[in-house]
């Protein structure tokens, strides 16, 4: 029941705010995120570790189309729940600095995302999964279009005509593997799994494809990243947030869960593919990001980078690579949206993102700028911050799979070290000029967003245990899905 | 003709009668008030009474007419669709100084045709029921005289419309030679003679195809649709893009059938080009229009397309795909044509893409349900369009009719771009003075209310088929 | 002579109906197209259909072909204003018209007349097209009558003077 309240109660109180417009949206909707993170954070606790799948609710929805509301958390999607439920509230706190018009839409659609969020990290059944998959777009497609920025009508457009083109070939090979289930046809997962690894090479693959596509474009990996460096510069600053905070993942996990001990044979044959163009993804991604002249696009095309590195790693089909992949998750959605909120904050104080006219704020906002040392470390990959962690099991991994991808791979820390160092100069120190000497430094509201994600930066990097622990008998359990096909097969 | 065969066919008298009743009113005094009432009356008194029909009725009224689960069905549907019409048409006509009166007799006599040729089993009733929808839809196309296309829309659907009655005319008297039988039943008995079929019955047979799919608009037959569509009063366009073209799509579903056309692969490789033709050709064209009711001319051409891969699946399966979209594009249509019609005044229709810029801002009611109605065509989770197409897709792929499910993705994406454009433009900050003159705000809310209706059951559908699910699969 | 009669029936349809579509002047159109509507007729008969023959040419040839020559009398149509349509259009029409052809031709050479011996010999008289007309299909030919009712509420609607016409 958990399960159900952590997906419908922001629903409800985004319908509430939609129909009550009341006068302090942003407060109503900080508090029902804290609840939200309150029922979450009771999850993780009372949560089973080696217990298999927890809170599940299943109930037949339309039976006719073999629809049933099946939800379930497990190691994988308690970690992304988390995330989720971490984040909304500092994303909400963070546009507390903004005036934005109709301010109850703007809030009632971010809850209604992260509805739609967890529903994804824990639905069970194929449909309900492509609903959910679905409904994250629709709020967020509103929200950049009402709120974005001069261009919005354009590149929402190729956004959402990207996003949802990727989907319905997923939606079509969900289909065609519901028809393959014996009996009465259904959309349950694990028959969904046993109708895919029935199939033959030949099928595994078109459906391989099919479904990599639509996880590809939502990460995005390269070459299906066009969409997304404009979408996130011209989206408000929230909806960035919420695009490259968490929605990415959900791509990422759909990859876990929804591709890997589904296609095993499909997975095995072209899982280097995915690995290379992965890998040349982060090469390629990095090499634009150093020639970036805008912040906010440099911060994208880093998120690709980064993204192309988790992709890699779960197509080793290794435990570390995917443990790796699970933590760099959590890592890259708390540094991505500290990123973004530091470059709001630059941008709302000086009006520009632009590396050029920036420099000097070094001298007038010394908590600034540590802050934005540090989560700049992080998203380089210290060791002893967040970022470590995962970049290390990922290019361990990889190093493992294919020594010579490993090793181009793991050029990304040092080109990432390059151009995070160079943007953190061009900014923060040098000469200050006439935008930047009057420079503030952070104000309430902004300290009480970057401070807690500063702390969980360095805790998750000295002490990522627990973290791991959480999804261990997850991720084992679906590399043994995997590799116990794989030897029958043989 | 027996009491039984009466009672079944109370629901196409009451509807002469309401048309006779106007006719009557209208010679004693000219009232749009009166009128519209009478004949909302009695469309909400015809569904009532159809309601008291089981669903496994059944009543052979022979030769020509068969009143059974899936006719009662699409009865209703037509018989609520109209009703939705006759509602938007109220304001819409009200702001308009040319004769109201005479609309709602052709309207509910277009109905009572769409009616006949849902429950035919024989070629007699289908054509004449046809005709009767036709005649009628030449005049209401013609409507507002004074308005610059109508009679050029007017004209062009008469012409093409009379090309394929001929078409379909030759199509059936090649039939009959060959089987001497106009029925159904008989002509598919016929079918079950022969090993395979007479050329000159699959002649006969095309022209029917080609005949039809004037009537539905399909690629190669769709010329008249971008113009008709643009041309005609708001609500006429709503009520040809929903009735004329499902209540043919119904006896389609009859016809084939009844002479179990599916085996045929000539038939079925015929219907494929044609399915995908109006897809690709349908989204193709609609990319690149301005005006709001040419892009929903396009994009009914495509829909069209979508219906037939449904239909193309054949079976059980396919019937209820092809009536589940029906249902669901049914809701929609008539949601988008309404939202035109109430922010339409009084010279002009609110056709262009431009008069929507910013509509948020003004009307946000009215801007979030136009949305969700292009969603819902768009084929969106959560709306019934998504339901609609997922059930296609399902009956596609069931059947493994890879190419057309792959069309049909495809297409689905092309589709979008022009949908979200436009929602895009209502979206948009920058605001427009518009200095219309207004009618008294009661004239909208029954247009407002219907539509708050349609949007409702556009969600409700969406969310829980599951009702409409059973009872398409109680009649089919 | 019953086959005689048809072959010098069907030349004089098919010539009256060629001359309809080649003669450059409508009015004289309209004359063909009188002759071939009896010749039509003559068909009728010889098919044992008198009441039909009959209402054609009452019908057709009478009142409808009267009503041509007023409008286009009234249009005063000639050779001159006849609009002029490009070749590409004749083209196109001589392409589709000809598969027509091609498609009816090559699928009634191949059939076999299926003569089904009706049992009546009068099928064709008054009477008996009546008893059918009122009792077998006594539902299409009312509903006919409501087909005759929307084409005039229809065509009264459209063609009244609109008192609002001024303003246009």
């Amino acid at each position: 029941m958990l399960t159900v309240f952590l997906i419908f109660f922001p629903l409800l109180i985004s319908v509430l705010l939609l129909v009550l417009k009341p006068a302090h949206a942003k407060v109503w909707a900080l508090a029902a995120s804290i609840i939200e993170l309150a029922a979450s954070l009771f999850v993780a606790y009372s949560f089973d570790k080696n217990g298999g799948l927890q809170y599940f609710v299943n109930v037949p929805w339309i039976d006719s189309l073999g629809l049933s509301f099946y939800v379930a958390i497990d190691g994988i999607s308690l970690l992304l729940v988390l995330l989720t439920t971490v984040l909304v509230p500092f994303i909400i706190l963070s546009s507390f600095g903004h005036q934005y018009e109709k301010p109850s839409t703007f809030y009632g659609l971010i809850l209604m995302m992260q509805m739609a969020l967890v529903g994804v990290f824990t639905a069970r059944d194929g449909l309900l999964f492509y609903l959910f998959w679905e409904a994250a777009l629709i709020p967020i497609y509103f929200i950049c279009l009402i709120w974005g920025g001069a261009e919005r009508g354009r590149i929402t457009l190729k956004f959402f005509i990207y996003t949802l083109a990727g989907s319905l070939f997923m939606l079509v090979a969900l289909v065609y593997l519901y028809f393959l289930t014996p009996g009465e046809h259904t959309f349950n997962i694990y028959a969904l799994y046993d109708a895919g690894a029935a199939l033959g090479p030949y099928p595994q693959a078109l459906i391989f494809w099919a479904m990599f596509v639509a996880f590809a474009i939502k990460m995005p990996v390269f070459p299906f990243h066009t969409w997304q460096p404009d979408t996130y510069t011209n989206a408000p600053t929230q909806g960035t947030m919420l695009l490259s905070g968490i929605m990415l993942k959900m791509g990422i996990y759909g990859v876990i869960r929804w591709l890997l001990p589904l296609v095993p044979l499909g997975v095995k044959e072209w899982g280097l593919t995915a690995v290379i163009i992965s890998v040349i993804g982060i090469i390629y991604a990095s090499c634009i990001a150093i020639v970036q002249k805008d912040l906010k696009r440099l911060i994208a095309y880093s998120s690709i980078a980064h993204v192309g590195l988790i992709s890699a790693g779960i197509f080793t089909l290794s435990e570390t690579g995917i443990q790796g992949a699970m933590i760099q998750m959590i890592s890259h959605g708390i540094l991505v949206v500290a990123l973004f909120f530091i470059v709001d904050i630059i941008q709302r104080r000086t009006q520009t993102s632009e590396l050029i006219k920036l420099g000097g704020i070094r001298n007038a906002a010394p908590i600034f700028t540590t802050v934005f040392i540090i989560v700049m470390l992080g998203s380089v990959a210290l060791p002893s911050t967040s970022g470590f962690v995962g970049e290390f099991l990922l290019i361990n991994s990889l190093v493992q799979y294919k020594f010579a991808l490993g090793i181009v791979a793991g050029l990304t820390i040092i080109l990432g070290a390059v151009y995070m160092l160079r943007s953190f100069q061009q900014s923060m120190s040098g000469e200050a000029n006439a935008i930047t000497a009057t420079f503030t430094d952070l104000t309430g509201h902004e300290k009480l967003v970057l401070y807690p994600i500063v702390l969980m930066i360095i805790v998750i990097g000295v002490y990522p245990a627990p973290l791991l622990d959480i999804s261990e008998s997850a991720v084992k359990n679906i590399v043994e899905i995997y590799s116990n096909y794989s030897a029958s097969v043989k | 003709m027996n009491r039984s065969d009466l009672y079944s066919l109370t629901p196409l008298l009451i509807l002469s009668s309401a048309a006779i009743l106007n006719f009557f009113s209208i010679s004693i005094k000219r009232n749009h008030k009166v009128i519209f009432a009478i004949t909302v009356l009695s469309l909400i008194g015809d569904f009532i009474f159809l309601t008291s029909y089981s669903l496994y009725h059944q009543q052979h009224i022979d030769p020509l007419l068969v009143v059974d689960g899936f006719g009662i069905f699409n009865i209703g549907l037509i018989l609520l669709t109209t009703l939705v019409v006759a509602l938007m048409s109220y304001a819409y006509f009200e702001q308009r100084e040319e004769r109201k009166e005479e609309y709602y007799i052709l309207l509910i006599l277009a109905a009572l045709g769409a009616c006949i040729m849902v429950i035919s089993k024989h070629f007699v009733s289908f054509f004449l029921g046809l005709e009767v929808l036709s005649v009628s839809l030449y005049s209401l196309i013609a409507y507002l005289r004074t308005r610059e296309r109508s009679d050029e829309a007017g004209i062009k659907y008469l012409i093409l419309a009379a090309f394929s009655s001929a078409f379909l005319l030759f199509g059936m008297s090649l039939i009959y030679a060959t089987t001497g039988k106009m029925d159904f039943g008989g002509i598919g008995y016929y079918l079950t003679t022969t090993q395979d079929i007479p050329l000159i019955m699959m002649a006969g047979l095309g022209m029917l195809i080609v005949g039809a799919g004037f009537k539905l608009g399909v690629v190669p037959f769709h010329m008249w649709t971008p113009d008709v569509y643009e041309g005609a009063p708001t609500p006429v366009t709503a009520f040809i893009a929903t009735v004329s073209k499902g209540g043919m799509i119904a006896l389609l579903v009859r016809f084939f059938n009844a002479i179990n056309g599916y085996q045929y692969e000539s038939f079925t490789n015929l219907f494929t080009v044609l399915s995908i033709a109006s897809m690709f050709v349908g989204n193709i064209l609609a990319l690149r229009q301005t005006n709001l009711k040419r892009i929903l001319a396009y994009s009914s051409i495509s829909h069209i397309g979508y219906l037939l891969v449904a239909f193309l699946s054949g079976g059980s399966m396919g019937a209820q795909a092809t009536t589940f979209y029906l249902v669901a594009y049914f809701i929609t249509t008539l949601g988008a044509f309404g939202i035109i019609a109430t922010l339409s005044d009084q010279h002009r229709d609110a056709e262009l893409i431009d008069d929507y810029r910013g509509l948020l801002w003004r009307r946000p009611l009215t801007a979030v349900a136009f949305s969700a109605m292009l969603l819902s065509l768009a084929g969106i989770p959560l709306t019934a369009g998504f339901i609609a197409k997922f059930y296609v897709i399902t009956a596609g792929i069931g059947t493994q009719h890879w190419l057309l499910v792959f069309c049909l993705v495809v297409n689905s994406v092309i589709g979008l771009y022009y949908y979200i454009k436009i929602i895009a433009v209502m979206f948009d900050q920058k605001l427009q003075i518009k200095s219309a003159k207004e009618l008294h705000p009661l004239v909208y809310v029954i247009s407002s209310v219907t539509i708050a209706v349609l949007a409702v059951f556009l969600f409700w559908l969406g969310v829980s088929p599951e009702g409409m699910l059973s009872l398409i699969d109680d009649v089919i | 002579m019953t086959l005689n009669l048809f072959y010098f029936l069907s030349f004089l349809a098919v010539l009256s109906a060629l001359m309809v579509v080649f003669s450059k002047n409508p009015v004289y159109s309209v004359l063909y197209l009188i002759i071939t509507f009896f010749t039509i007729a003559g068909h009728y008969i010889l098919l044992d259909a008198q009441f039909l023959a009959v209402v054609h040419v009452i019908v057709y040839a009478g009142a409808i072909m009267v009503l041509f020559l007023y409008v286009i009398m009234l249009l005063n149509l000639n050779r001159e204003s006849e609009p002029h349509k490009s070749n590409i259009l004749k083209f196109a029409a001589v392409i589709c018209a000809g598969l027509l052809l091609v498609v009816l031709v090559g699928s009634l050479k191949g059939t076999e007349a299926i003569v089904q011996q009706s049992g009546k010999a009068g099928i064709g008289y008054v009477k008996t097209l009546g008893e059918v007309m009122f009792k077998e299909f006594l539902l299409p030919f009312e509903i006919t009558s409501i087909l005759l009712l929307a084409a005039m509420v229809g065509a009264v609607m459209l063609g009244k003077s609109e008192k609002t016409n001024d303003t246009i």
